[in-house]
């Protein structure tokens, strides 16, 4: 049913548009590259707190508070040009081992960061300054190892899938 | 310069590289992950000067928090690059020097304005010529990623 969908969306004008301009195609590729910088840039430096490693003498709730409005935006921007992008060649995705993995992942680290913010991230006040618990920790190095492989499988879809 | 390119592209290094099917792309996913580590710190300490991200803290803290990650960043991007060019140096100095002058030129003004310039005036608390600054480095980093990315797309 998937691949039913793929094999539509390919033949639509927005996916032959897409791959068979000169410009677009690129300039997704760009948009996208720039938004996980904003996004991957700022999610990153609140897993580094949880797990302990990064802004240490600020408060979680300092981090999480003040970076996630920049992390959803980028998120947003991500899954715009992602989507167009995925258009441009949806069946040449849809058999790609990378993209897989990769969608597997966004699905792992969707997960992990709903479980967070609404079981231990409730009760921050307890452990905001200081060490987190190893709930936390766990679940920040959950996201940023699986954000890093994202952007891994990202890029490998592009060397060795299409 | 000729000569530079000449030796990078023929070293055993920038062969090597060329022949592995994987060297390539490996060493361009530990780019693009320092890429998002950098333009993230690097975005969120520009963003202070002008209220946005952490702007409870102060400049000070800011750069603090920040200097740590973006200096790592700036040695995964480097570390990374350097094989990099050395694989693809022919083909650079043959079809896409302008660029590449570009994309190092930016870099090197980006590096030399961030720590002699913001962190200073970050740790003056000096909110007014540090939005110009800001201003200059956003423009600087982001053209440098958009050139970078303009030898890998175009």
């Amino acid at each position: 049913m998937l691949l039913t969908f793929c094999e539509w969306l390919n033949e639509t004008w927005v996916s032959v548009g897409i791959r068979e301009s000169q410009w677009v195609y690129p300039m997704l590729h760009f948009a996208h590259i720039l938004a996980n910088t904003l996004m991957f840039g700022t999610i990153v430096f609140l897993d580094l707190r949880l797990i302990g490693v990064g802004l240490t003498r600020r408060r979680v709730s300092d981090v999480a508070e003040q970076l996630l409005p920049w992390t959803w935006a980028g998120w947003v921007l991500m899954f715009l040009s992602g989507a167009f992008i995925f258009t441009s060649d949806p069946v040449v995705y849809y058999h790609s081992f990378f993209f897989r993995i990769k969608m597997s992942l966004m699905l792992l680290a969707g997960v992990n960061a709903l479980l967070f913010h609404f079981t231990i991230y409730r009760g921050v006040s307890a452990w905001d300054q200081g060490v987190a618990p190893a709930r936390a920790r766990m679940a920040g190095a959950i996201s940023l190892v699986s954000w890093i492989a994202i952007v891994v499988t990202g890029r490998a879809v592009g060397y060795f899938d299409r | 310069m000729k000569a530079s390119f000449d030796f990078a592209a023929k070293s055993g290094f920038g062969t090597a590289i060329r022949d592995s099917r994987y060297a390539f792309p490996a060493l361009e996913m530990v780019h693009l992950v320092g890429l998002g580590l950098l333009l993230g710190s690097i975005l969120l300490f520009n963003a202070r000067f002008f209220g946005f991200g952490m702007r409870r803290q102060t400049l000070r803290e800011v750069a603090a928090d920040f200097a740590p990650w973006t200096r790592l960043a700036l040695i995964l991007m480097v570390v990374s690059g350097i094989p990099m060019f050395a694989a693809k140096a022919g083909e650079l100095w043959r079809e896409d020097l302008a660029g590449f002058t570009v994309k190092m030129s930016l870099i090197a003004v980006g590096v030399v304005f961030h720590y002699s310039v913001q962190i200073p005036l970050a740790k003056a608390e000096n909110v007014s010529r540090g939005r110009i600054a800001a201003t200059v480095s956003l423009v600087v980093w982001f053209g440098a990623a958009i050139a970078g990315l303009t030898l890998e797309f175009l």
